[in-house]
């Protein structure tokens, strides 16, 4: 058990290695500052606009604490589209075939996601607390950066559930990657509460990631109590270790699904 | 029976026209004495104007068949107007419900945004990729006639944006929306997806033969879509950026859009149409200077194939 | 007139904007008469698609000038382009999610193929590329072979007098690729001016009226296909085969021998003679040894090309 855990956590960080190495093809620090972090800083900003429209200092602060934390999640979902790209490079089958199977090496090259997501979420709340003067209080700033880890590796889980289907569909990986972060704004608590919703929702809404992890956050720019916040944390750790095993049950199904289906190409 | 008959027979049955003479009629004869004859297609005898709109036709059909059989480019079609389920439930538990017009401004425009600002950019380095780029450049047909036509048919998908952000608003939350200017709207609606394809074209131009197209992408549609006020109007941005705002035909659409659902009668219709035509003609204008010069330098290096 | 005219044609480039510049041709003197088809033989990088994509105006030359019927391809660009057919090799250059015909309704379009024209001409082409039965399937599906026909269909979409044509049989089967040679010859028929671009040493010798040899931008030899064959040879050669170790041996002391190599196939071997005076003295030699297996030729365009350019292995 011990070697086959050592085993996995090697292929993963050769994943880890792999998806690094894709980000930073991608990416270099002039164009994350001035592209993406620029766009996600304003795409948070229309929504906490929309709370001074409305004139309500709390609704502001609701809103400006919600879609700096769902800047990092939005992030992390970006799992579900990486999903699709072992499928064209031509790796997927070779993965599954290969002794160590798929899962931890897919795992790993999606990864630096949520890491990016978790450096975006703390940047976008340095950048909007600061510019909308919100109030940080000593619990708050204490807590929400490990929070924050704390949500976005609840949402790579859940990611990497989705993913594993989107490999099935891989034309619809750019509409499940944003519809799954547009679903997360509406029902997870970033733009309104719960408890607005319906019951079913609602219920919904409980084992979604990022729910229970910006109660934390909230509770803790509330000056709520340390027991409380640790139960929303709590509950935000089984929510993402739920989806954790779900995919990690998915990704050999969804392999075998592959072979007898023929699904399962050599080349991209 | 002699050649020359042959050929004026030939000539008249296709209506052929010989347009300078020497190195077309040399063609002509030797293709009649082979017995093998082929005629110019007819359209060469149409007027300039005629062609490229033809050509235009078949772009733009092109471009049907292309989008639906591409599912992605659908994709914000699908994602955008759920951004007004959001905006309208913020609106509702606030208890502002009479603001849902800024949701479904919202949901048209970044629909609209995205159907240009994404996929119609990206129109030419899908070309570049394809390697028709190279084949599109060396038709008889100018490049900026096809992107036009193409992007023009990919931004007006966009208006799909507003009649699923109405079905939305009023299905789930039943909120009234009552169109006061029915006239106002749908010449807004045109005006701004006549302004949103000149700007993608230019977004085009500049973005897609860049190497960092992706990056370059990103960075523009946050910033527009809070300069332009979609969502929230403009005299709540920070004093420092309004002064940039009417540069973004998104912000007079927003408005214009919000007004045709306020009962009192707009303000300035002409003028704020004009503006955002006006903006949508500069950026055509523009990307017509950068499309030609783009070709001409990328013919000079030979990069603009991949061949 | 002619259909194709270039002189001194040139063209360089700077790798990755910096270096010393690369000629990918250099002083290129080209004529294609109209209604020929001209065959251009070079290996890997010898320029051949730098000149197909300078005649189709995609590249500008940086020296030199190019017309197609008396059109310049830098001043008269418009009309060399409703002029001229364009057919690129590989199995790019297609809209991929698009079936067969509605790339070429696209294409017929943008040519301004008159729409009548378009229903007649597309199904016609569709047959006579081999796709009719897969006009509407999309494009992605189709091999590769599928693809280069239906880039050959694309390229006659128009009807165009002068066909550039860069490796069009890259892909094909021999099948299809022997109906791409019937199809050339039709189309000389019928008055086209053909550049060919071709690897394919059968090819350009059963199809082009003359084949030019380019290797480093340069044209090395402009001739018919026979003519070419006298660079190597100017006398036929004997090939025969025996089992007589004996007999090499005895040939190689008659009058009038070259050289006797030994070919590729077990026991096959090949004469050179000095003059023609020898071949009915050799030949006869050889029947009376009791060889069955004789047969005279001259040298193949692909000897030619391996005597003219050179023999580089793999390297480009």
């Amino acid at each position: 058990m011990t070697s086959r855990l050592i085993q996995s956590a090697r292929v993963f960080r050769q994943g880890l290695r792999v998806g690094w190495t894709d980000f930073w093809l991608f990416w270099t620090w002039r164009t994350w500052i001035a592209a993406w972090l620029l766009r996600t800083v304003c795409s948070a900003m229309v929504w906490v606009l929309l709370g001074r429209m409305l004139g309500n200092p709390q609704t502001m602060s609701y809103l400006l604490i919600g879609n700096a934390v769902i800047a990092g999640p939005s992030a992390a979902c970006w799992t579900i589209a990486v999903s699709c790209w072992d499928r064209w490079d031509g790796t997927y089958s070779l993965q599954v075939i290969a002794p160590s199977g798929i899962a931890a090496s897919n795992a790993g090259r999606s990864f630096v996601w949520p890491l990016n997501g978790i450096v975006t979420s703390w940047v976008v709340f340095a950048i909007l607390g600061v510019g909308f003067d919100l109030p940080f209080p000593p619990r708050a700033l204490l807590l929400t950066p490990g929070l924050v880890i704390l949500i976005c590796l609840s949402s790579y889980s859940y990611s990497l559930f989705v993913g594993g289907f989107v490999g099935l569909a891989p034309r619809l990986r750019l509409m499940i990657n944003f519809g799954s972060t547009n679903v997360l704004m509406a029902l997870a608590g970033v733009s309104v509460p719960v408890s607005f919703w319906p019951r079913w929702v609602g219920a919904l809404s409980q084992v979604l990631p990022v729910t229970h992890g910006l109660q934390a956050v909230r509770l803790a720019f509330a000056n709520g109590s340390l027991s409380e916040i640790a139960a929303c944390a709590s509950q935000e750790i089984l929510v993402g270790l739920m989806w954790l095993a779900l995919s990690i049950a998915a990704v050999d199904r969804l392999a075998a699904i592959g072979r007898r289906d023929g699904s399962i190409d050599f080349v991209g | 029976m002699g050649l020359a008959k042959v050929v004026q027979e030939k000539a008249s049955e296709s209506e052929l026209t010989v347009n300078d003479g020497s190195a077309d009629l040399e063609l002509l004869l030797r293709t009649a004495s082979h017995g093998a004859f082929v005629g110019k297609p007819r359209a060469q005898s149409w007027s300039r104007s005629r062609r490229y709109a033809y050509a235009s036709l078949g772009a733009a059909r092109m471009q049907v068949r292309t989008t639906l059989a591409n599912v992605e480019d659908l994709t914000w079609v699908v994602t955008e107007p759920l951004l007004a389920i959001v905006a309208v439930a913020i609106l509702v538990h606030a208890r502002r419900p009479d603001l849902a017009s800024h949701a479904l401004s919202a949901s048209f425009l970044m629909t609209i945004g995205q159907m240009g600002f994404w996929v119609g950019s990206d129109v030419l380095a899908h070309e570049r990729h394809l390697e028709t780029l190279e084949l599109s450049v060396i038709t008889p047909t100018p490049l900026v006639i096809v992107l036009l036509a193409r992007i023009l048919l990919i931004s007006s998908v966009g208006l799909v944006g507003l009649v699923e952000g109405w079905l939305l608003i009023r299905g789930l939350f039943r909120v009234p929306l009552v169109i006061h200017h029915p006239w106002l709207l749908l010449a807004t609606l045109l005006a701004t997806m006549l302004a949103a394809t000149g700007t993608s074209v230019l977004m085009a131009a500049l973005f897609s033969l860049a190497r960092e197209q992706r990056t370059l992408q990103n960075a523009v549609y946050g910033p527009l879509y809070l300069l332009g006020g979609v969502l929230v109007p403009v005299q709540y941005l920070p004093a420092i950026l309004q002064p940039l705002s009417p540069f973004v035909f998104l912000s007079w659409s927003a408005e214009l859009v919000r007004d045709s659902f306020t009962p009192a009668d707009p303000r300035q219709v002409g003028l704020r149409l004009a503006a955002i035509l006006g903006l949508g003609a500069v950026a055509f204008v523009l990307a017509l200077l950068f499309i030609a010069r783009i070709v001409n330098r990328l013919r000079q290096r030979g990069t603009l194939g991949l061949s | 007139m002619l259909a194709v005219e270039t002189q001194d044609l040139g063209r360089s480039y700077e790798p990755d904007g910096k270096g010393e510049p690369v000629r990918a041709l250099n002083g290129v003197n080209l004529q294609i008469e109209v209604g020929t088809v001209q065959g251009l033989l070079g290996p890997n990088g010898a320029g051949k698609t730098t000149l197909t994509k300078i005649l189709s105006t995609a590249l500008l030359p940086s020296e030199g000038s190019a017309r197609i019927l008396g059109h310049d391809v830098v001043r008269e660009t418009a009309k060399v382009r409703s002029r001229i057919g364009v057919v690129l090799g590989g199995d790019r250059g297609l809209y991929r999610r698009l079936s067969a015909r509605h790339n070429l309704e696209y294409w017929a379009a943008l040519y301004h193929v008159h729409p009548e024209e378009s229903k007649r001409r597309i199904p016609e082409l569709l047959e006579r590329v081999g796709l009719t039965e897969q006009a509407d399937r999309r494009v992605d599906t189709f091999s590769r072979g599928m693809k280069q026909r239906l880039h050959l269909a694309r390229g006659l979409i128009a009807d165009a007098s002068v066909l550039l044509l860069d490796e069009p049989t890259i892909g094909m089967d021999p099948v299809a690729a022997r109906e791409f040679r019937e199809l050339i010859k039709e189309l000389r028929r019928a008055g086209k001016s053909i550049l060919l671009t071709t690897h394919d040493m059968e090819e350009a010798e059963a199809v082009c009226d003359s084949v030019a040899l380019i290797d480093k931008g340069r044209l090395l030899a402009i001739e018919t296909p026979e003519r070419l064959a006298r660079l190597v040879a100017t006398i036929e050669r004997i090939d025969f085969t025996s089992r007589d170790d004996s007999l090499l041996g005895r040939v190689r002391a008659l009058e009038g021998i070259v050289a006797v190599s030994t070919l590729q196939a077990e026991r096959e071997y090949r004469i050179e003679l000095a003059h023609e005076a020898a071949l009915p003295h050799v030949l006869g030699f050889l029947v009376g040894a009791g060889v069955t297996s004789i047969r005279t030729s001259r040298p193949s365009l692909a000897e030619v090309y391996l005597h003219v350019i050179g023999n580089r292995g793999l390297k480009v």
